[in-house]
């Protein structure tokens, strides 16, 4: 990718306070190129990286992105809230979670802001289902429909398509939604909050690639699908706990 | 003979420890006090194995050392609730004091 990093002139003045938060872990390989292929569309980027051992955070830098740098590894959880901390600080009026492996498709980012933009919703979820275009592996599918029955028990809410990581929130919503677990039990805990705090929310259907590399980098990050049933196990202790 | 003894001796290592621990003020003193009750409770029924069959009969359990068992085991149980509790805040600290590093340092090009 030779693109320049200067920002979009057709980019609309009313996206100036959307800020994209992408959380990075050992993403040097392709964070810098999600962070230009964001911008094309949304001028602030914030790339927390969640203590790299690699050079994300430089590549990030070059991608012209803000970057924070955890000093120790928190997680995926923890890396989200830190850049919305940072973006509400920033004054953003809405907040996108954005992946930086690949997956997600940074052209659908104007598309998940639209019923936050337009007051219609507080929270755009993404949703894999409401369309059939994403090439999702049969086992990962299980699992996942696993994953829709299991919020509905727990939270209550009808979706089609409950950890999927690309998400658009107005300030209010990001200031009400707490991530307190850390790892990736932060999908779950997300819907639940929404649920808590009755936030208004709709699914937009995204398109997210299983491409080998992003499946790798998944796996890499120790994010496969058996880890589902150890975050289903981590959502009701922290249940008991609270 | 040589289990009382040896249980003893531990109980009292444990207890001397204890006291170091309270006047370094790294245990509270509901901590000191259930730390130390627990271990001279052990130290008298190794000696008096009666007491355990009398708290036995107290609450309906058969014989005195399945009242220790089960006693050890609730104990052992809360004990491990609470660790669990306290090592998720601890947790949750850790990531509070990260956050507000990362974002006290944030990065720029050089």
């Amino acid at each position: 990718m030779n693109e320049t990093t200067s920002i979009n002139p057709s980019v609309p003045a009313m996206y100036t306070s959307v800020w994209v938060v992408i959380p990075a872990y050992n993403e040097q390989r392709g964070v810098r190129e999600a962070v230009q292929q964001v911008q094309r569309y949304i001028p602030n980027v914030v790339v927390v990286d969640d203590c790299s051992k690699d050079h994300t955070s430089d590549e990030a830098l070059k991608g012209g992105a803000h970057v924070l740098r955890h000093p120790i590894n928190r997680g995926q959880g923890a890396a989200l809230r830190t850049g919305m901390d940072y973006a509400l600080q920033q004054g953003a009026d809405i907040i996108v979670h954005f992946d930086a492996d690949g997956q997600m498709q940074p052209e659908q980012i104007p598309h998940m802001i639209q019923p936050v933009i337009r007051g219609e919703a507080d929270i755009a979820l993404g949703s894999r289902f409401l369309t059939q275009k994403s090439n999702i592996p049969p086992l990962r599918q299980m699992i996942l429909k696993g994953g829709i029955l299991f919020t509905r028990i727990i939270s209550g809410l009808d979706l089609t398509d409950t950890h999927n990581g690309f998400r658009a929130m107005n300030r209010y919503a990001a200031e009400k939604i707490h991530i307190v677990q850390d790892r990736y039990s932060h999908a779950s805990e997300i819907l639940d909050e929404i649920a808590k705090h009755k936030l208004r929310y709709v699914e937009v259907p995204v398109t997210v690639t299983y491409s080998d590399e992003a499946m790798a980098a998944a796996r890499a990050r120790g994010q496969n699908s058996f880890n589902a049933i150890k975050i289903a196990g981590r959502v009701i202790w922290g249940k008991l706990l609270s | 003979m040589v289990i009382q003894l040896l249980i003893s001796i531990v109980a009292l290592l444990v207890i001397i420890n204890a006291v170091a621990k309270l006047r370094q003020k790294t245990f509270t003193l509901t901590v000191f006090i259930i730390w130390i009750s627990l271990w001279i409770a052990m130290g008298v029924v190794v000696w008096y194995p009666n007491i355990s069959t009398i708290v036995a009969h107290v609450l309906h359990i058969g014989r005195g050392a399945d009242a220790v068992l089960y006693i050890s085991l609730i104990v052992i149980f809360y004990l491990l609730f609470r660790t669990t509790a306290r090592l998720e805040k601890l947790h949750q600290d850790v990531t509070k004091l990260a956050r507000a590093i990362a974002i006290a340092s944030k990065k720029e090009k050089q």
